[in-house]
């Protein structure tokens, strides 16, 4: 919302462009037969077609709006998803203009009682935390979206039906101009948290409702604290409550505060009460400049999914498949984890370069990644807006000793940070007796450590890498690996080798998305190749060499 | 700890306790176990604690 006399896009800091339906010569092949079909062009949407354009896959992006999301809303993206911009050729926009972060304060009566760093060291890339605004995020992609020749987008046109056939699905059209249908052959339902595709194929999102309400609100102000998370516990403002607060680029910070049980969600969006509610908020800051509203929603910590991210050939990706609170951050983070995890595997498969059953994986790997953050959020939900009598006295038993204890400030750390791993997935090989005293596990992603042209992920290819430690192996890979493969040979005495645990014979495969698919204390060429088309479920090597 | 030691922990929650008053006591009882449980190694000692003192309450 915004405020009175101010219409849903004008924002105090951001054009919002107007898109046109298609017109002219572009509607000549409205109905033809596309190979992907991506239903909303929202942030995970346009993550998808990019993450397709990337693996040389046409896809046609439908949305039902004329311009970005409304507002703010998603404005923490995590260090994993800079990794996913940066193979989609986007990062260097969005280090630009976002702000990195490492540390948090939480307040508790105004008094600080914890300090919490997240990882972070000189031999990361990029930070663990960058603030920005959503429309940026979609602003950002969408440049890349749209002078991307695979990929075709449809503004104001709303998916009104689907129906799935033996080896197709017809989708059905609505747009300014008229009603139509066209065939896909797969679907990617990335039409967010209310997705119609999930409601037309008769699927529910499952899980728990929890109490907690935030109205989250950004304002514009010149206030001069650095990029902090803040959390204040049960401050003078909001008694009982708990408030978030976060600088975002343009001098715009986000205030979340916590409903209590008897406010109102209506009452509580009213433009007074949310400028009263500020005012108070930036009183326990002890900011007394002057401030605007900019723009304002409510939000409840779901945490909900479905049972299966797939149906056939429709896959959901991003909010249509999952709702999860805010205090995780992983709302958007996770969802474009989905976008390059389907991106890179339906790729393969619809290039013949892997075995359909990879698809199989994704579902697994994502709703894992998923329950993974109900998990720790829930925790933190618990911490944050505990409902019970129980854990909300051993919550107050643990701020009001955090003033003094440090261990006690440690229960109100919101730990987030660890990406989920994909230990039992079928798209890895797991460690047999390999004898690693240490390194990174298959379905964890690889590490980061500086190198000397940069980084350890800089090396990584666009399609699987294979990292070896010796010359012989290297050439000898060479010779014989597939297409779509890079191999690349690690000086055995770096750094780099020491963090991975390798010795002379060692070997790594890395996937597309820079997870570890398998490693090895000891093998040879002949046999990495062999394994690797497991990996991608093909029996031989059919297919195209280099 | 021996008898006596025993005593004079047992009447100084007591005496805390009426200090404080009714109402923050159970604030004050829950931040007690904090502290104390955390200079406790054992974790699962701790835990036993727990189940140990919540015996014959749900009567
Ligand atoms: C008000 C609000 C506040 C939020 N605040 C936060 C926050 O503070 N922190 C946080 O982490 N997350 C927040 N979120 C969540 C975050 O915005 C989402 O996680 C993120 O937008 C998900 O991206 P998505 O692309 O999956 O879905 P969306 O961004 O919802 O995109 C879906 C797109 O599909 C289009 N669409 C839908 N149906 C159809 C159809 N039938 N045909 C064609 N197009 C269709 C929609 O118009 C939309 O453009 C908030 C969300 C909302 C709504």
């Amino acid at each position: 919302m915004r405020p009175a006399g101010r219409a849903q896009n004008e924002s105090l800091y951001f054009n919002y462009p107007f898109f046109s339906a298609p017109q002219g010569k572009k509607r000549d092949h409205l109905t033809s037969n596309t190979e992907v079909v991506i239903v909303g062009a929202g942030p995970i949407g346009m993550t998808a077609a990019l993450a397709l354009a990337r693996e040389g896959v046409k896809s046609v992006l439908f949305d039902n709006k004329s311009t970005f999301n409304d507002g703010s809303r998603a404005i923490c993206v995590a260090r994993s998803s800079f990794y996913i911009f940066e193979a989609l050729g986007v990062s260097s926009a969005f280090l630009e203009k976002s702000l990195g972060w490492t540390t948090g304060h939480s307040f508790y009566r105004g008094q600080k009682i914890l300090e919490f760093q997240m990882p972070d060291s000189s031999e990361e890339k990029f930070r663990p935390m960058y603030n920005i605004q959503q429309q940026y995020i979609e602003k950002f992609l969408w440049d890349a979206v749209s002078v991307n020749p695979l990929i075709e987008t449809r503004w104001q046109s709303e998916i009104i039906g689907i129906k799935k056939k033996k080896n197709e699905c017809t989708l059905r059209i609505k747009d300014p101009e008229e009603i139509y249908e066209t065939s896909s052959n797969w679907v990617l339902a990335c039409d967010g948290a209310h997705s119609s595709i999930r409601k037309f194929l008769g699927h529910r999102l499952k899980g728990e409702n929890y109490e907690g309400r935030y109205v989250i609100v950004d304002i514009k102000m010149e206030h001069d604290y650095p990029t902090i998370r803040r959390a204040l516990f049960d401050p003078d403002c909001r008694r009982g409550g708990t408030v978030l607060i976060h600088k975002q680029p343009d001098d715009i910070w986000r205030i979340d505060y916590q409903l209590n049980d008897n406010e109102k969600t209506q009452q509580a969006l009213d433009e007074n009460n949310v400028r009263d509610s500020v005012s108070a908020v930036l009183k326990d800051l002890n900011y007394n400049g002057s401030w605007e509203l900019e723009w304002w929603s409510v939000y409840s910590a779901n945490t909900l999914a479905l049972d299966d991210y797939r149906d056939g050939k429709v896959f959901f990706v991003g909010d249509s498949a999952h709702i999860v609170p805010i205090f995780g951050v992983r709302g958007l983070n996770n969802g474009f984890s989905d976008a390059a995890n389907i991106g890179w595997k339906l790729g393969w498969v619809l290039n013949n370069k892997a075995g359909k059953e990879l698809l199989n994986s994704y579902s697994p790997e994502r709703r894992g990644a998923t329950i993974d953050v109900f998990y720790n959020s829930s925790k933190s939900s618990k911490f944050m807006t505990p409902s019970t009598y129980g854990w909300k006295l051993m919550r107050d038993a643990a701020l009001s000793l955090a003033l003094k204890h440090k261990f006690a400030g440690e229960l109100a750390n919101p730990r987030q940070f660890t990406p989920y791993k994909y230990s039992e997935s079928t798209a890895i090989i797991k460690d047999t007796n390999e004898n690693f005293l240490g390194g990174p596990k298959p379905g964890e992603p690889l590490p980061e450590i500086k190198i000397d042209a940069g980084y350890l992920t800089d090396l990584l290819g666009e399609g699987f890498t294979i990292l070896c430690f010796n010359k012989d192996t290297s050439k000898k890979l060479d010779e014989i690996i597939p297409d779509g493969i890079s191999v690349v040979l690690i000086d055995l005495l770096s750094r780099a080798s020491k963090l991975l645990n390798v010795e002379n014979k060692s070997a790594y495969i890395v996937r597309p998305d820079g997870y570890i698919a398998a490693r090895w204390k000891n093998i040879t060429p002949e046999k990495i190749i062999k394994e690797f088309y497991k990996l991608i479920f093909k029996k031989d090597m059919s297919h195209d060499r280099k | 700890m021996t008898e006596n030691k025993i005593e004079i922990v047992y009447e100084a929650i007591a005496d805390k306790i009426d200090n404080l008053g009714e109402e923050k006591a159970k604030l004050f009882l829950a931040k007690l176990s904090l502290l104390l449980a955390n200079k406790i190694e054992d974790t699962s000692f701790v835990l036993n604690a727990i189940d140990d003192a919540a015996l014959s309450l749900n009567q």
